[in-house]
């Protein structure tokens, strides 16, 4: 009698337990097998001079490549670090998303672009940017963690007209992309 | 014996445990006893989490069609579907149903040949718009409004910007038809929030 009540409780201690995990959590696609993201940062020029405008783009894809199967990717964030006055990587932070979404199958798509005016101090012959991602990958019945980063450097050249006395590089902080798109053109694509 | 025993036992448990409870309730203000309610069921989901979007459904419009993710154009608007047979989700914001503002676009289709989803212009408030996701599951919204605005002064923080609750932007042509640009002069956006 008591061992039957004992795996009464049992029973209803695993079924309510069960019930209690998070629904969000599962396999998606269900036999997906890679983590598949990939982030591309790329910048419009090889070569630029302070105060000039740099723009940077930020693509990304989640796709299969034969048997690996792409694992959906929730609840990215993507940012874009932009050259600090010593050129490195350390400078204004861009955030682009913090809700981005890259099911299974997501193509090379464009995920935004930031302008950057060159201003760095005298004598830097260098400036790198960092774009990294990061979002929630759906591999298994226990999520984890998707993260790229990636950077790029852009060679500066030494000015061309010799430096007044007031530097021309604006002091301002340089302009940032807008993380609100603009509207779409929705006419048609025929 | 053995059973009398039983059922005193159970009889006791049972008993000590209602007056634990009738004493807890006795001692307890009744408006603690809702606060915490209410704080409990603040913390827990109102709806139940969405996985991407696959299909776009108005049964009023007779509209059923196929949801594809899409980012940006290289001038930083919103992408737009490849045809004028689906909806395009905007993949940087939330999915739809869940919190935030979801956003889809669709293709009106030039004047000579109007896609389906020019019929998107007769919503009235408080029509359902249902989106399944590719798990089959199904988030019920429902109209709050509607409304037409120019491209460049549209309100875009009221289309993409943050929501606490989760909502619906549906954007589409409208307006005159500019032959020069290939594209109407305005859009036309539903706003819609989830109910189910």
């Amino acid at each position: 009698m008591l061992s039957k009540t004992s795996a009464y409780i049992v029973s209803l201690l695993t079924i309510l337990s069960v019930a209690s995990l998070p629904a969000s959590a599962v396999q998606s696609p269900v036999g997906c097998n890679s983590n598949r993201l990939a982030l591309t940062l790329s910048r419009d020029k090889i070569t630029v001079q302070r105060g000039d405008v740099l723009t940077y783009t930020i693509m990304l894809s989640n796709l299969d490549s034969g048997p690996n199967l792409a694992c959906d990717i929730d609840t990215a964030t993507v940012t874009l670090t932009l050259p600090a006055a010593d050129g490195t990587a350390t400078g204004q932070l861009v955030t682009l998303t913090t809700t981005g979404n890259y099911p299974a199958g997501t193509p090379i798509t464009l995920i935004g672009t930031v302008p950057y005016t060159v201003n760095v101090d005298d004598g830097v012959v260098d400036a790198s940017a960092e774009a990294e991602i990061s979002g929630v990958l759906h591999d298994a019945p226990t999520d984890h963690s998707a993260q790229i980063s990636k950077t790029i450097g852009t060679t500066i050249l030494a000015d061309s007209t010799p430096p007044s006395e007031e530097p021309s590089v604006p002091s301002t902080p340089s302009p940032t992309a807008s993380s609100l798109p603009g509207m779409p053109n929705t006419s048609s694509r025929l | 014996m053995k059973r009398a025993l039983w059922i005193t036992a159970i009889t006791v448990l049972i008993g000590g445990s209602a007056g634990i409870v009738a004493l807890h309730f006795h001692q307890s203000k009744p408006i603690q006893t809702f606060q915490s309610i209410e704080q409990r069921d603040r913390s827990r989901p109102k709806f139940s989490k969405m996985a991407s979007p696959s299909r776009f459904i108005i049964p009023s419009l007779g509209i059923e069609k196929s949801i594809i993710g899409v980012g940006l154009t290289p001038n930083g608007d919103m992408d737009t579907p490849p045809d004028n047979d689906s909806l395009g989700w905007y993949m940087n914001n939330p999915k739809p149903g869940d919190s935030g503002a979801a956003v889809l676009a669709a293709h009106a289709g030039p004047p000579e040949n109007p896609s389906i989803f020019q019929r998107l212009q007769s919503l009235k408030k408080g029509a359902v718009i249902k989106i399944e996701d590719k798990s089959s599951n199904i988030a019920l919204f429902e109209v709050t409004e509607t409304a037409t605005y120019q491209p460049n002064t549209a309100p875009r923080e009221r289309i993409f910007g943050k929501t606490k609750e989760p909502r619906l932007a549906i954007i589409t042509c409208t307006g005159e038809w500019l032959p020069s640009d290939q594209t109407y002069s305005d859009r036309f956006v539903v706003f819609a929030t989830r109910k189910l």
